[in-house]
């Protein structure tokens, strides 16, 4: 038996830095992309370009991918280790079902409040408002025009200085008025009022009189039109209220705005849920191999105690575990350690106890096989003694038949301490592959020789994995024969099955069953004990060296009886992978 | 579903039907390159309705200045000087003229759509980097964008829709050495 002792880590809490640092990483960097990223791609086109969009892209393909593959890997695990993924995978879908708990009705929230903000802005009235407002504005400018230009009409181009004089009047009347220039034709220009103004930098004129703002300086609420009269015509700038000006320009812009909401409201908010989903699936996904990770950091202590459980229940009574947190797990795992430290030394003290009686026993039964000779050789020794005192002639009547009973009772004596050296002896096993039917044909062939008119019945089924050490097997085979065929009255049969069991690994069962006498109730505790026996001349070694050729291979051996129908006992020897 | 069709429709159609394409003639002058990019094939059916109906319409026409790697990174040129030339076109149904906005300078009254047109195809610039000698080592990349609807802020994540309400012309590159004196 091979024992693995892991050392002690008395630095708490190592294994979980990396999975903390790597959600918290992987957290940050994500919220700070999708931040980013929102914002440009709502706000700020100018500044979005393809290199964030494939940074954007690689992260979210990364953090799928790895959800994928932390998904196969999971049910990859689950189908080997279904016992143990148990609770994990209780955890996993706590995280997977707290995410989406959360975030399915975040996401429903945000894309409402998407659909119900343009609901409003397409079906209330500010589109109509925005036009009216439009409207008035234009209705003012119109207004003022209309009134400047009658004004206008009534200056007198005759002369320069007439052209002077009533400017001069009008621009005291009406303020606006800003600048004039007649013409009268190519080369008759006359121009009057601020002198900053250079008409040649302004747009063509309409011939229809239409009047245009400044459009030269953004801005500035001047406008200029051309008034026709019978000299020619005037070409006029007037300054607009600002307020008006102003009004005109935010005007035009909310209504492209409220245009465009009107237009594109059902793409924007398919738009809008794709961008939502393309920022949000990686936060999901995070949260998934999170929920794999923290599943596997919080089982995987519970699974090696159960491992190191299971190791103790299989006679490794030196598995520790490592204690790495003070929590309840650590406390769990130091208990784990402790009471396996208690029972290794129990079971130490219980097999030098067990030591110290088997050897007593062996002593006692080794003394008794002993005396058993000793005393028919004494009576011997003493009764030829005897009468060679009494009469010296005719001690030789006795010598013969006193020393046969002596050489027989020496030949016993050698004979249980050759099978004692070789129980004692012990070597281990050489395991190496073997022919079960060839050898099992050796051995009935050579037992033929010693019982003839035994009836040998098999089953067999042919593996060609079986790996033991073949000395000891044999000799296995014919003590177990041997007793099946001694146990049975003629007519002898003895039945051998062999076949192939899965039982965690797979396993090759022999199964030997006599007619015989069958075991008594009171002996069967015993018959796997060195030195005991029921039979006359037995050495009483047979069982107890089968039993422990089993289980120095890793099987078990076990037997059913009944007394007056026979005996069969079962082996298992696990088979090579 | 409707509205995803739609709009695949539409962009289809877009780049289908519309051949919008760009030439351009390079001067070098004492140095410096400038030029005049000249577009045909505008899709005016799509200007002229998003103008009437209150869109305003953009034109982008990106100009690099590139000089040739022949050295370290023969793969990778390296641009010297960008200019974007920028032109917002609108339409007031009040005082029924198209305007013209290069930039964010001088606006531009326009009587008619086929004056406003005219104004779209031709363009003028000028580098400012000064090419002492080596000249034939530059060339102008350069490509057009038409935005037949200039998007306000909530719907530029429209960009994500690729060519969405967008006509351009293939990148092209004119050797300064060749084609300017």
């Amino acid at each position: 038996m091979t024992s693995t002792v892991t050392p002690f880590r008395t630095f708490a809490n190592t294994r979980y830095i990396l999975p903390v640092a790597g959600f918290l990483l992987s957290y940050f960097l994500i919220l700070i992309i999708t931040t980013v990223l929102a914002e440009q791609i709502i706000l700020d086109s100018s500044t979005f370009n393809n290199v964030v969009l494939i940074v954007l892209a690689v992260v979210f393909y990364l953090l799928l991918g790895l959800g994928l593959l932390g998904v196969w890997r999971y049910y990859h695990k689950q189908t080997e280790q279904v016992a143990q993924e148990g609770l994990r995978k209780k955890i996993s879908i706590t995280f997977v079902l707290i995410a989406l708990l959360t975030s399915v009705p975040l996401g429903y929230i945000a894309i409402r409040v998407a659909i119900i903000s343009t609901d409003i802005i397409v079906q209330s009235d500010l589109f109509d408002a925005v036009d009216k407002g439009l409207e008035v504005v234009y209705g003012v400018y119109e207004q003022k025009i209309k009134n400047l230009t009658d004004a206008v009409r009534t200056i007198r181009v005759s002369s320069a200085e007439l052209l002077q004089k009533d400017w001069s009047e009008l621009t005291g009347r009406y303020g606006e008025l800003v600048y004039l220039t007649y013409i009268k034709s190519e080369t008759e220009v006359l121009t009057v009022g601020e002198s900053n103004f250079v008409f040649s930098e302004w747009p063509a004129l309409s011939e229809d009189g239409q009047w245009l703002p400044n459009v030269r300086d953004p801005g500035r609420s001047e406008v200029i039109w051309r008034v026709d009269i019978p000299e020619g015509y005037f070409l006029l700038v007037a300054r607009m209220p600002d307020k008006v000006s102003l009004a005109r320009d935010l005007l035009q812009k909310n209504r492209e705005f409220l245009l465009q909401v009107r237009t594109y409201r059902s793409t924007f908010l398919f738009m809008f849920f794709f961008v939502f989903l393309f920022l949000a699936l990686p936060l999901f996904f995070l949260i998934i191999i999170t929920s794999f990770v923290w599943s596997n950091q919080l089982t995987k202590p519970l699974t090696n105690l159960k491992n190191a459980l299971s190791e103790v229940k299989s006679g490794n009574y030196h598995q520790r575990l490592p204690i790495e947190s003070s929590d309840e797990i650590g406390q769990l795992t130091k208990i784990f350690n402790e009471m396996v430290s208690d029972l290794e030394e129990t079971k130490k003290k219980i097999l030098i106890g067990e030591k110290i009686e088997t050897w007593k026993d062996i002593a006692q039964q080794l003394a008794h096989e002993i005396r058993n000779p000793l005393t028919p050789i004494r009576l011997s020794s003493e009764r030829l003694l005897r009468k060679y005192r009494e009469d010296p002639a005719r001690a030789s009547e006795l010598v013969e038949s006193s020393m046969e009973k002596v050489l027989d009772q020496v030949d016993r004596l050698e004979t249980l301490l050759v099978e004692f050296h070789e129980f004692a002896r012990s070597p281990a096993p050489v395991p190496q592959i073997i022919d079960f039917d060839a050898m099992y044909r050796e051995i009935t062939a050579e037992l033929d020789l010693r019982y003839p008119g035994v009836e040998w019945i098999n089953r067999f089924v042919t593996v060609s994995n079986l790996k033991v050490d073949p000395w000891q097997f044999r000799k296995m085979l014919t003590i177990l024969l041997s007793n099946a065929v001694e146990a049975s009255s003629p007519p002898i049969q003895v039945h051998v099955e062999t076949a192939v069991v899965e039982e965690e690994k797979k396993w090759f069962k022999i199964v030997i069953s006599d007619r015989g006498v069958g075991i008594p109730e009171a002996y069967r505790r015993k018959i796997f004990q060195p030195y005991f026996t029921t039979k006359p001349n037995g050495t009483g070694l047979g069982l107890a060296y089968v039993e422990r050729v089993v289980h120095e291979h890793g099987g078990r051996i076990w037997f059913e009886s009944e007394v007056g129908s026979g005996t069969s006992f079962y082996l298992l020897f696990p088979l090579e992978a | 579903m409707k509205n995803r069709l739609l709009l695949l429709f539409s962009c289809v159609a877009l780049i289908s039907v519309h051949a919008l394409d760009s030439s351009l003639v390079l001067n070098l002058d004492d140095g410096l390159v400038s030029g005049n990019v000249k577009l045909t094939g505008f899709p005016e059916i799509e200007i002229e309705q998003a103008v009437r109906d209150g869109f305003r319409s953009e034109l982008t026409i990106v100009l690099r200045l590139v000089r040739r790697n022949r050295e370290r990174f023969p793969w990778i040129d390296l641009i010297v000087e960008e200019q974007r030339l920028t032109v917002t076109i609108w339409y007031d149904k009040h005082l029924k003229y198209y305007f013209a906005q290069p930039g964010k300078g001088q606006v531009i009254a326009l009587r008619t759509f086929e004056n406003l047109i005219s104004f779209l195809s031709q363009h003028q610039f000028r580098f400012s980097r000064y090419l002492a000698s080596r000249f034939w080592d530059y060339y102008v990349f350069y490509r057009a964008e038409l935005r037949p609807i200039r998007l306000s802020e909530p719907f530029q994540l429209f960009l994500f829709y690729p060519f969405f309400n967008t006509f351009v012309t293939p990148w092209k590159a004119v050797e300064v050495e060749s084609s300017s004196r």
